[in-house]
């Protein structure tokens, strides 16, 4: 299709970003005592530079820049369509970027220019508003597209903002933990919501396969590309095994792996001095670098995700 | 008014492609590029063979998805039914071309701009046809005004002779097919 490779790109970053943010602001709320605020300020301030990588790479594909040709002024008549979801998306990066990039700022306690008028509170609410439209304009993008079957249904908006979330997630978490080693141990508290989140896009990746593949002839061969054809590799391996399956079995792995392990009583204390230093010692290594594995397998398998519904987009048939 | 619109007999048309080639050369197109595209089916099996031979471009769409989804309203229907790009405000996202069922856009690398058939609309005002109805050989194409009622096209469309492509989609097409 010609939305290719860089499309994708810019689909991945965008929803990473706008979850990241809305990850960001659901670890403040939920943080009583500030040991959250590290995945706070990670998710806040990662939300504006994704989005922004991404729309480097759109502007990339743009025609006139495919043609070498310099002519900024024809992205000014990107904000004119309102029949159009490209439109709304560029509206809704326009304020997003900067305001949830303040916001972030404010997390930190940076000082900026204007910070005096600046109400977080509003820029937070109107910030997730807008990180919620990022996160399904681009589900929208491709769904009122009848020409090609497999994105024109009511599951694709509900998919990619799952997958939204659940990259920003992983995303937010890394950040993090890079920041802040000992965030680790609290993450927790999110596993929850990465077991819902990873579960339901399991879910409506099913749903949107067997419903497409049943709906019509064109869009059956785009199923059979992704599940049995010239992207069945990738499809299994990269987005069910390593960005879903993979994923969703190590949110279980510690509680069975503190199971196995030894002389461990119910507080979590090992009972032998000797062995106890270094049981800490792995615990917390392993904490962070899980977060770090389980991250960028699901950020890898979103990305993947968005990379297989443009290629295996198929047109109708006219005759 | 005027709503002009294509009728494309498939039963005379042999793919011979000088509908394409004429379109390129009318419009100096690069090498490679088409405006128009002659796809063709075989069906049954043997020895009752047929094969459809059916021309496809720029449908003129008066519900046309490549206008809705335009971000710059680069695309754009004029009152006589011809859809153009305005070539100054067009941004190359190519949304257009992923929207349109009939594929028509074709990319116009010197450009950037996603290109397709014109109806050959600077013909029309010296009393010419398109080039591609104007050249073929086998007299498949007819063009001319569905409010002239007068006219062979509306004539045919009226006795509902005619059909276009996938008008389940809800794009109300311009060009219409004899099958």
């Amino acid at each position: 299709m010609q939305f290719g490779w860089i499309i994708a790109v810019y689909l991945f970053l965008a929803g990473a970003g706008a979850g990241a943010f809305i990850t960001g602001v659901l670890a403040r709320l939920r943080d009583r005592d500030g040991r959250l605020s590290a995945v706070t300020r990670a998710g806040t301030l990662l939300a504006a530079p994704l989005a922004t990588l991404g729309i480097l790479f759109l502007v990339l594909d743009l025609g006139w820049v495919e043609a070498g040709k310099f002519e900024p002024w024809r992205l000014l008549y990107l904000y004119t369509n309102p029949s159009s979801m490209i439109t709304w998306g560029t509206w809704i990066l326009t304020f997003f970027i900067p305001l949830s990039f303040l916001y972030g700022l404010a997390q930190t306690g940076l000082a900026f220019p204007g910070k005096a008028f600046f109400s977080t509170r509003l820029a937070g609410y109107l910030s997730t508003l807008l990180a919620f439209g990022i996160a399904v304009y681009t589900g929208i993008l491709l769904g009122v597209v009848k020409a090609v079957p497999l994105w024109n249904n009511s599951v694709l908006p509900l998919l990619f903002l799952i997958s939204a979330l659940s990259t920003g997630l992983a995303a937010a978490l890394i950040g993090a933990t890079l920041i802040d080693k000992a965030v680790s141990a609290r993450l927790h508290v999110f596993k929850p919501v990465h077991i819902t989140l990873v579960s339901s896009e399991l879910l409506l990746i099913f749903f949107l396969l067997f419903i497409s593949a049943k709906s019509s002839q064109v869009a059956g061969t785009s199923v059979e590309m992704l599940i049995s054809g010239a992207y069945s590799l990738l499809f299994w391996l990269g987005v069910i095994v390593a960005g879903l399956a993979l994923p969703l079995a190590l949110q279980f792995l510690p509680a069975a792996a503190a199971a196995k392990t030894g002389p461990v009583s119910g507080g979590g204390q090992p009972l032998a001095v000797g062995k106890s230093a270094l049981s800490v010692q792995e615990a917390a290594y392993s904490g962070k670098g899980l977060i770090i594995l389980e991250g960028v397998l699901v950020l890898a398998g979103g990305f993947i995700l968005r990379f297989l519904i443009l290629a295996a987009g198929q047109p109708v048939n006219l005759f | 008014m005027t709503r002009y619109a294509m009728v494309i007999d498939t039963k005379k048309c042999v793919g011979c492609q000088a509908c394409t080639v004429a379109c390129q050369a009318e419009w100096g197109l690069p090498p490679g590029e088409r405006f128009c595209r002659v796809e063709s089916r075989e069906e049954g099996k043997f020895p009752n063979v047929t094969r459809q031979i059916i021309p496809i471009q720029c449908m003129h769409c008066a519900n046309a998805p490549c206008i809705d989804v335009c971000p710059t309203k680069a695309s754009y229907r004029r009152e006589d039914g011809i859809v153009l790009v305005d070539e100054k405000r067009c941004a190359g996202c190519k949304y257009c071309m992923v929207a349109c069922p009939y594929q028509a856009r074709v990319m116009n690398h010197d450009s950037g701009v996603p290109e397709k058939c014109r109806f050959c609309y600077h013909r029309l005002g010296e009393g010419k046809e398109p080039a591609c109805v104007n050249t073929c050989i086998g007299n498949a194409r007819l063009f001319g005004d569905l409010d002239n009622p007068d006219s062979e096209v509306a004539k045919l469309v009226a006795r509902q002779k005619a059909q276009p492509l996938r008008a389940d989609l809800g794009t109300k097409p311009s060009i219409y097919y004899v099958r």
